[in-house]
């Protein structure tokens, strides 16, 4: 399988596209970092790695562009077939593959916490900071997960694309929307909501942003247990259904 | 033409992501009542504006089944047979906005069947007089019109389809984004001013500030989703013959320059 793995390290490190975002995910945190607190017409900024995390959102909106289009590619060119011809199994194609885009998620949010960090003029404690690092790390892998599922069992390319953009726009507007009918409801919903917005990978980044009720999140350690059970059970779900599709 | 919105349509209808929308613009005002219904009494006030409440998100909605219904085109090459077979480059772009713009209207005009099916019999008839109903649905039109020909747009200058399709996704959501900002910083900035009359003070600016005010008028002004946040306010907005006026003019530059663009494309 690592053979595999470096095939497709290989192939994205060579994508503009993931290049761009790189460049794009730098640019964007450093700017916001240093100037968020002055240009956000947000009251309740305490210091610019709260503006970080805004900018934070534009990794799991760049994956599920980019998972689409770069696995996309294996069923357009026939790419996977030949693999599975070759002997591979469909666990290995999936694992790599999972494991090749992870990889690239995992450089970019170390882009976006270094330009984070540069860019900021007041920090937090080291604590809170590798805290949100952690959980960011987490979500973000679960809601890989999510992507490579839908890109390794559609086939067409836009389709793919299409349902990998909308899970976003689906999922973020849910989990404000949850947040907003919290609001006005009972405990009992209310606590279904909660549990609900922090199992959504968004609603936990909802949950730690200015934009968020704080009071909503669950402790850290849960949060990431959470993503972790929800990348495993994902992925799960994903490989059981490639195993089953039929490749042409 | 007939024939192109004809044919545009039959495909539209059995298209899975126009099933999905429509599924979503009938669902969700029937969620907001099912919401609603915790708090029910027998004198509580009628649900007025739910059969706008999908609107909030149509841009979203129209950004991905524009896109993906386009996109779908050049992919499986129909757009190539559809030149061979004689319909002039206008014909087509005008017939695919017109197909996907009685798309989104169809969708809008399910949300508010659903929301009124729910809402009436369960918190009684809207209080809101019908001709003020009757003298919003132009704006909503507008809108309407505005987000698809922004998708299509898009979906037709970019070569690449998965790349079209998340270019007029994301730059509806930014739409989306930016409207909903510029609707909260000025209406808080109306209040802060009327507040400020009220008390007999005057509120100094600087100039940044004048200048990021005016920056968000325009927005607020040009944007359809702070005009859809205007709307959830359900009455006719002090501006709305502005707001058409806008909507006509950004509906007029954004198809004469898809429809330039596709008239000198090299459809492969």
């Amino acid at each position: 399988m690592t053979d595999l793995f470096g095939s497709y390290c290989a192939r994205m490190f060579r994508h503009k596209l993931y290049i761009f975002g790189l460049a794009a995910a730098f640019i964007i945190t450093y700017f916001i970092s240093a100037n968020g607190a002055e240009i956000l017409p947000l009251h309740n900024i305490n210091n610019d790695l709260e503006c970080a995390k805004l900018a934070s959102l534009g990794i799991p909106a760049f994956f599920s562009l980019f998972t689409a289009v770069f696995l996309g590619a294996e069923y357009f060119g026939g790419a996977i077939r030949n693999k599975l011809i070759c002997g591979r199994t469909r666990r290995e194609i999936y694992f790599a593959s999972f494991g090749a885009v992870a990889l690239g998620m995992l450089i970019m949010i170390a882009v976006w916490a270094a330009a984070a960090l540069l860019g900021a003029h007041v920090l937090p404690d080291g604590s809170e900071i590798a805290s949100c690092i952690v959980r960011t790390v987490f979500y973000d892998i679960a809601n890989l997960s999510v992507l490579v599922l839908v890109s390794m069992n559609i086939e067409k390319e836009v389709l793919s694309a299409a349902v990998a953009i909308m899970s976003f726009q689906a999922s973020f507007m849910a989990v404000i929307l949850m947040q907003a009918i919290m609001g006005m409801t009972g405990d009992g919903i209310g606590a279904v909501l909660r549990a609900l917005i922090n199992v959504i990978p968004y609603g936990q980044w909802l949950s730690m942003s200015l934009i968020g009720d704080t009071s909503i999140a669950f402790t850290a350690p849960v949060q990431i247990v959470i993503s972790a059970v929800s990348a495993v059970i994902i992925t799960a779900a994903g490989l059981h259904l490639m195993e089953k599709k039929d490749i042409r | 033409m007939t024939s192109l919105i004809v044919m545009g349509l039959s495909r539209m209808f059995r298209s899975p992501v126009f099933k999905i929308g429509m599924c979503v613009m009938v669902l969700y005002p029937l969620f907001i009542v099912l919401v609603s219904l915790k708090d029910r009494t027998p004198d509580s006030a009628p649900l007025n504006g739910v059969y706008n409440s999908g609107l909030v998100f149509i841009g979203l909605l129209i950004g991905a089944f524009v896109s993906v219904l386009i996109g779908q085109d050049y992919i499986e090459k129909t757009i190539n047979n559809k030149i061979m077979a004689g319909h002039s480059r206008a014909a087509i772009y005008l017939s695919d906005f017109i197909v996907t713009f009685i798309g989104a209207v169809i969708m809008q005009m399910c949300c508010a069947v659903s929301a009124s099916a729910a809402a009436i019999p369960l918190f009684g008839m809207y209080t809101t007089p019908l001709s003020e109903i009757l003298r919003t649905q132009p704006i909503v039109l507008c809108v309407i019109a505005v987000y698809t020909a922004l998708a299509l747009f898009v979906t037709t200058i970019v070569n690449s389809k998965s790349y079209a399709v998340a270019a007029s996704m994301f730059l509806t959501m930014a739409v989306f984004a930016a409207g909903m900002m510029s609707y909260q910083v000025i209406t808080e900035d109306k209040a802060e001013k009327a507040l400020a009359e009220e008390q007999g003070k005057n509120i100094e600016m600087t100039e940044e500030d004048t200048l990021a005010m005016k920056i968000f008028g325009v927005i607020y002004d040009a944007d359809p989703q702070s005009q859809v946040c205007v709307l959830s306010e359900d009455r006719y907005p002090e501006n709305g013959t502005k707001m058409i006026v806008t909507d006509i003019a950004a509906i007029a530059v954004i198809t004469s320059a898809g429809l330039l663009n596709f008239c000198r494309k090299d459809i492969k």
